[in-house]
């Protein structure tokens, strides 16, 4: 069941080999972001960044911490501007937010004086300040499983349960893409495994366009279609892969010889990124 | 009972009995309605003056730098110090005792509004932000909110400094007011008359937290 190809996308190249439909939703093109430092030290966090994100996949970003992930997503958030290069949704540049994405924080940044349904509520209510959108918070609490906890606060919550209302919250405002920032790396790993079947079921219903980023192999590979490997700072995309595991995703499925063949393989690119750049 | 000296001590029902005199004095009203005269001015102006340059030098780094070193020297002036000279300068009038209030309040309110403005979390601002909040929106939804315990906290504080502030400057000099009349009584060796009025006061300073703590619960 196991298939993959390699493609790489290093400095130059920018279409992609063995995927010749035109079914691109995002471009970074040449993608560069400095932030300019305190003491005339720039930190370049992002350099000739390259690459082609497809309509409703489920895209990971692997990479070490500080490569440059968390900037990336902000740039396609458009919370961040990019020094160099430029990055089109659609054919067009992305210059700030848009109502065609959401984004799920690893800290969850839920605002801690508004229950669950005033969190799940906060993009909603900045669209429309009517009473019409209390329905639809109310159906995206239940998609998430936190039925009956529509009144509870922020510190009343697990942190698993933070990241149910964080996720209600993105997709409530039914974005495109759904822009997903480590979402699960401050939990515990058996919270963080019943999350990421519950990511999956959902994203099975409605198959949005995924831009996921984690330093765990074994979620990028579990989650995703596609793995964008990124190099250490400055950050590049190294290589992408293909998971051709198939779909739906079960949790047995990471105890497969081909999960863990993937894996080994997925291990042996980090490595090397770590030997070459340092 | 001769341990307790009657000066130093009275007894309840004597306080009760003072009480009496005092709500059933013609000029009772006079006292009470100078002194909430006084704390209203000089406490609502320096809120109006405090707050929005707590504002200002918690968003703008530039303004923060300017005031912050003369704020910081200002504060640690003990402003009972500067009392004499006010009521020289002021006279000894309702003027003196406001700008007393005032200058009491103003340090505690500002420099905590200032922490709560600069302690908003970034991240909940790019939150906001992603999800499509312009200008207001973020004020009303995320600055406000986020500030609140900051500011009530520094109104809370700037309140009690501010009733030391006119109940002493009433002591010191003045004709009319509570304050003056702790120290009339005080004068006179009348104990239970000067508890009665500090039961007055602290009536007066009950009335005004809970002002305060109905912004707690309204914002929350």
């Amino acid at each position: 069941m196991l298939h993959y190809d390699e493609e790489t996308h290093g400095r130059g190249s920018g279409q992609s080999l063995s995927r010749p439909n035109k079914n691109k939703l995002i471009t970074a093109k040449n993608l560069g972001v400095i932030f300019s430092g305190n003491s005339n030290s720039d930190t370049i966090a992002l350099e000739d960044l390259n690459l082609e994100i497809e309509k409703r996949e489920f895209l990971c970003i692997l990479g070490p911490s500080g490569c440059g992930k968390s900037t990336f997503i902000r740039v396609l958030a458009g919370l961040t501007k990019p020094s160099s290069g430029q990055v089109t949704i659609n054919g067009k540049k992305v210059t700030g937010p848009g109502s065609d994405r959401a984004l799920v924080f690893q800290e969850n940044v839920l605002l801690p004086w508004r229950t669950t349904f005033g969190n799940v509520k906060f993009g909603l209510e900045l669209k429309d300040p009517s009473n019409q959108i209390n329905k639809r918070a109310l159906q995206f609490i239940e998609l998430v499983g936190l039925r009956g906890f529509e009144h509870y606060y922020p510190d009343e919550l697990s942190g698993g349960m933070r990241q149910r209302v964080g996720l209600a919250r993105a997709l409530a405002v039914g974005p495109e893409i759904l822009l997903m920032d480590e979402p699960f790396g401050a939990l515990d790993a058996q919270t963080r495994a019943i999350l990421q079947d519950e990511l999956l079921k959902i994203w099975e219903m409605q198959r949005k366009t995924v831009i996921f980023s984690t330093h765990s192999i074994e979620e990028a590979i579990y989650l995703s279609d596609r793995i964008a490997v990124m190099t250490p700072r400055p950050g590049r995309i190294k290589k992408i892969l293909n998971v051709d595991l198939c779909r739906p995703r079960e949790y047995v499925q990471k105890m497969t010889p081909e999960f863990t063949k993937l894996r080994r393989h997925v291990w042996k690119l980090i490595k090397e990124n770590r030997w070459i750049e340092h | 009972m001769g341990l307790l000296n009657p000066i130093f001590f009275a007894w309840p029902s004597t306080i009760l009995d003072s009480l009496y005199s005092i709500f059933t004095a013609p000029d009772f009203s006079r006292h009470l309605s100078v002194t909430m005269f006084e704390m209203i001015v000089g406490y609502s102006s320096a809120i109006m003056v405090a707050i929005p340059i707590g504002i200002l030098m918690g968003r703008v780094k530039f303004i923060e730098n300017l005031l912050d070193p003369y704020i910081s020297a200002l504060n640690s002036i003990p402003r009972i110090a500067l009392m004499p000279l006010i009521i020289l300068i002021f006279g000894i009038g309702l003027s003196s005792k406001m700008f007393l209030v005032f200058l009491g309040s103003f340090f505690p309110i500002l420099i905590n509004t200032f922490n709560g403005v600069k302690n908003i979390d970034p991240l909940m601002v790019d939150m906001a932000k992603s999800f499509g909040a312009k200008r207001f929106a973020l004020t009303n939804k995320v600055l406000i909110p986020s500030t609140m315990p900051y500011l009530l906290a520094g109104l809370r504080i700037g309140l009690s400094i501010a009733f030391i502030m006119v109940i002493v400057g009433e002591f010191f000099a003045s004709t009319h007011g509570v304050g003056y009349m702790i120290a009339f009584e005080a004068a006179r060796y009348n104990t239970s008359g000067v508890l009665a009025w500090v039961l007055i006061v602290s009536g007066m300073t009950i009335l005004f937290t809970e002002m305060i703590r109905y912004f707690e619960r309204k914002k929350w």
